[in-house]
């Protein structure tokens, strides 16, 4: 009788995890974050009045993989995301239309992380979503130590 | 048939290059600047098409939702978003711990507005669709003017 619960509740169990995978509530990235090899999300919010640009490498790539930069065209007040693929160490550039280069963020992205970049006239912020900072200087791009 | 194989192995070259994964397209059909916010799980898009003209997002396979606001909503949002944050950072070595509190909380609250939308768009103000695995990879969103002059967005 202990058996035959135990078959229905994994039976149940496996019914209920693909209802929510077909309805978007468990998805890829959720499987693949629980085992620590989920994209992490970089949301770049341009608060600027001109265009940024945005360079996206990966610094630590296998060695016999020639990886090329992502780049990001965002028009002023448009937010656009980015998936890192996975854990790894990845140079942000930025540059604006107008003022040139903004600042470079070299970001340890872990899996599952939430980064956001805001592109000000008068700074270049960064915040990690999910642990925020604990000190003022660590919002902005060029003193952050999460940008070292 | 040398050329043949040439010309279909550069067709799939530029097709691997361009990254030919599933898009979403907004057209903003009205005769004025919208703000069309595209959300999928994590992944946030907005995208600001000129009347008459469209903007293409990159998407992934599943469910995505589209909502559009008049450009005039979103940008003071925006500006007053970004002047707070420019005058609490003047002297970011010096935020207190509230003051810290209150920036940061500005930030996520961008993400929070374009929730907003999202919740807006399920709530049928907006409009949902599906990319599936077999479907067609290319999506579009209309924005419209709708009778009772809100804009309406219809996803296919």
């Amino acid at each position: 009788m202990g058996c035959l619960w135990v078959i229905l509740i994994s039976v149940a169990l496996a019914v209920g995890a693909v209802v929510a995978y077909r309805n978007g509530v468990i998805t890829k990235a959720t499987l693949l974050n629980l085992a620590g090899l989920g994209p992490a999300h970089v949301e770049i919010d341009n608060f600027r009045d001109d265009a940024i640009q945005v360079s996206i490498l990966r610094l630590d790539a296998a060695k016999d993989s020639k990886p090329s930069p992502t780049a990001l065209t965002i028009k002023p007040f448009n937010v656009s995301t980015y998936h890192a693929p996975g854990r790894g160490t990845y140079r942000v550039d930025f540059r604006a239309t107008t003022a040139g280069t903004l600042g470079t963020c070299t970001l340890s992205a872990r899996s599952g992380n939430r980064y956001q970049f805001v592109a000000l006239p008068n700074h270049l912020v960064v915040n990690r979503v999910n642990r925020p900072a604990l000190a003022g200087s660590d919002l902005i791009v060029a003193t952050s130590r999460m940008c070292r | 048939m040398k050329r043949f194989v040439s010309f279909a192995l550069c067709i799939v070259a530029a097709m691997l290059a361009s990254g030919c994964g599933p898009t979403i397209t907004v057209e903003n059909r009205t005769r004025f600047p919208v703000r069309a916010v595209v959300s999928q799980g994590m992944n946030r898009e907005v995208v600001d098409p000129s009347p008459g003209e469209s903007s293409t997002v990159d998407a992934d396979i599943g469910p995505y939702r589209a909502y559009a606001v008049p450009d005039k909503e979103w940008i003071a949002y925006a500006k007053l978003t970004r002047k707070v944050l420019n005058d609490s950072l003047a002297d970011a070595d010096k935020l207190t711990g509230p003051q810290l509190l209150d920036v940061i909380q500005r930030l996520k609250d961008i993400a929070g507005r374009v929730q907003q939308y999202e919740a807006a768009a399920g709530a049928g103000n907006g409009c949902s669709g599906n990319i599936t695995e077999t479907g067609s990879e290319a999506h579009t969103v209309d924005v419209n003017v709708g009778a009772n002059g809100r804009l309406v967005t219809t996803c296919r």
